[in-house]
């Protein structure tokens, strides 16, 4: 779905931290959504932590940089990191260019896929968040 | 909200004072000025890579790894730091980076200007007088807060910036520092030796706190307390170890080192089965300015000039594509 001239595929969860995660099998791969990608700038770092970190959900995964600013990437889910975009260490500009394919972030294993409950799902759920969150940027901006 | 006027401090603790804050959870606003010179890399830079740490030993300068975006800095006394920690959830802290850059370099720039110098936001984060950077900045998540570091330039050593930053050559050392000197001003600059020397830290301080209160609301002076000290010894065992400073990164085959906003000096080397590919150009908001390649057995077939005008993309693009067709 198109919201506000952002792209947010209709068969991904959103984090409010404005990561997506989508389900494959019993992994699950998370990125950047279109939105962050957009307000972040050009992103010029992405952190790839070894595979096999344990992920706790709400905490820092790992970190990136866009525009002189470090920023974290929080895990969605309690679980463990068991892939990483290492095409991001050359070409984090990927998440850019491709938030939702060439530029997706880190592969998971969730100990719990109930947990992905928690997280923002379907145009009646993922809609308003995203106005809401566009009308507050705008009053910054 | 909590004001430290820490005046002139160690290097160590010029930086350490912020990062542990943000780790305490704890809201301000800190001044302070290092007694010592020193070089600072952003938390994704691998100093080996971006300074010539020979130099660095022999000078006796230290190298601090900071949990901040942005790059290679040197810093010294004629430098005068402002540090503002707030919580994530803070109201004004924001996703849009443009808005909160312009939000809090504000007062920056509001000090400048009391001060008859004409400064302006250069976005995304620079202060610039008619695009002379006057001020370097960074930002970055730590613990539960986000922190927005940067100076107030009274003077700039660009002779010092350029000998400690690592550079494939003297030309090209030489090159960023006439770069440095072109395009960074400072308060000295601006106003004359005279001037700048007879503005104490302690005045530039209080211009700074009334500024930045006008943004963050009232600041209440506060000493540093029991409880930030043993922060700061925390996290200072963490970060001043060579194993948080020195942490290595893959080498890039391209290097670019900023000189202000939008203009960048760039070193690109890349090896081919009949040896290296090499090519120097600047570039300004993205297009390229000069530029000269070489290539084994001197010049390559392309002529560079055809590049200047272009995208640093579509250079770099040709390049690699030059690269593999040496195979």
């Amino acid at each position: 779905m198109e919201i506000g001239g952002y792209n947010f595929p209709d068969e991904l969860y959103y984090d409010p931290e404005h990561f997506w995660v989508r389900v494959e099998g019993d992994e699950l791969v998370m990125g950047m959504d279109d939105f962050a990608q957009n307000l972040a700038g050009e992103i010029v770092y992405v952190q790839l932590p070894n595979e096999g970190k344990k992920l706790k959900k709400g905490k820092k995964l790992a970190k990136v940089e866009s525009g002189k600013w470090l920023g974290k990437v929080l895990s969605p889910v309690n679980g463990e990191l068991i892939a990483v975009n290492e095409d991001l260490e050359l070409k984090p500009e990927l998440i850019n260019q491709d938030c939702y394919g060439a530029g997706w972030m880190y592969r998971l294993k969730a100990d719990d896929l109930g947990e992905l409950g928690d997280l923002l799902k379907g145009a009646a759920a993922v809609e308003p968040w995203v106005n809401e969150e566009i009308a507050k940027h705008a009053q910054e901006g | 909200m909590h004001l430290y006027r820490l005046g002139r401090v160690s290097w160590q603790d010029s930086q350490l004072a912020y990062h542990a804050l943000a780790r305490l959870g704890r809201q301000g606003l800190i001044l302070c000025s290092p007694g010592e010179p020193y070089v600072s890399v952003g938390y994704f830079q691998d100093p080996a890579q971006e300074l010539d740490l020979e130099h660095c030993r022999r000078q006796g300068l230290p190298v601090f790894r900071r949990e901040v975006g942005g790059g290679a800095v040197y810093l010294d006394r004629h430098q005068l730091f402002w540090q503002v920690v707030l919580r994530r959830d803070h109201p004004l802290v924001s996703l849009n980076r443009e808005a909160f850059y312009r939000r809090f370099l504000a007062p920056v720039v509001g000090v400048y200007r009391a001060l008859g110098v004409g400064a302006g936001v250069a976005p995304i984060n620079d202060v610039a007088v008619e695009r002379r950077r006057i001020a370097g900045t960074g930002a970055g998540e730590i613990g539960d807060c986000v922190v927005f570091v940067g100076n107030l330039m009274r003077h700039f050593d660009c002779t010092a910036m350029a000998q400690a930053l690592r550079a494939p050559d003297s030309e090209f050392r030489r090159s960023y520092q006439q770069y440095m000197e072109r395009e960074l001003t400072s308060l000295r600059h601006e106003l004359g030796a005279q001037r700048e020397a007879a503005l104490s830290n302690d005045e530039l301080c209080g211009l700074l706190a009334r500024e930045f209160a006008s943004v963050m609301g009232p600041l209440e002076p506060h000493d540093m307390d029991d409880e930030l000290r043993r922060a700061m010894e925390r996290v200072g065992r963490r970060m001043l170890s060579p194993a948080w400073t020195y942490q290595p990164r893959r080498t890039r085959p391209h290097r670019k080192v900023k000189v202000r906003a939008g203009l960048y000096l760039h070193h690109w080397l890349q090896e081919s089965p009949q040896g290296p590919v090499e090519a120097r150009f600047t570039s300004l908001d993205g297009k390229v300015l000069e530029v000269s390649l070489r290539g084994p057995g001197g010049e390559l077939p392309r002529e560079a000039s055809e590049y200047i005008g272009g995208s640093v993309g579509a250079l770099t693009k040709a390049l690699s594509a030059m690269t593999q067709g040496l195979d």
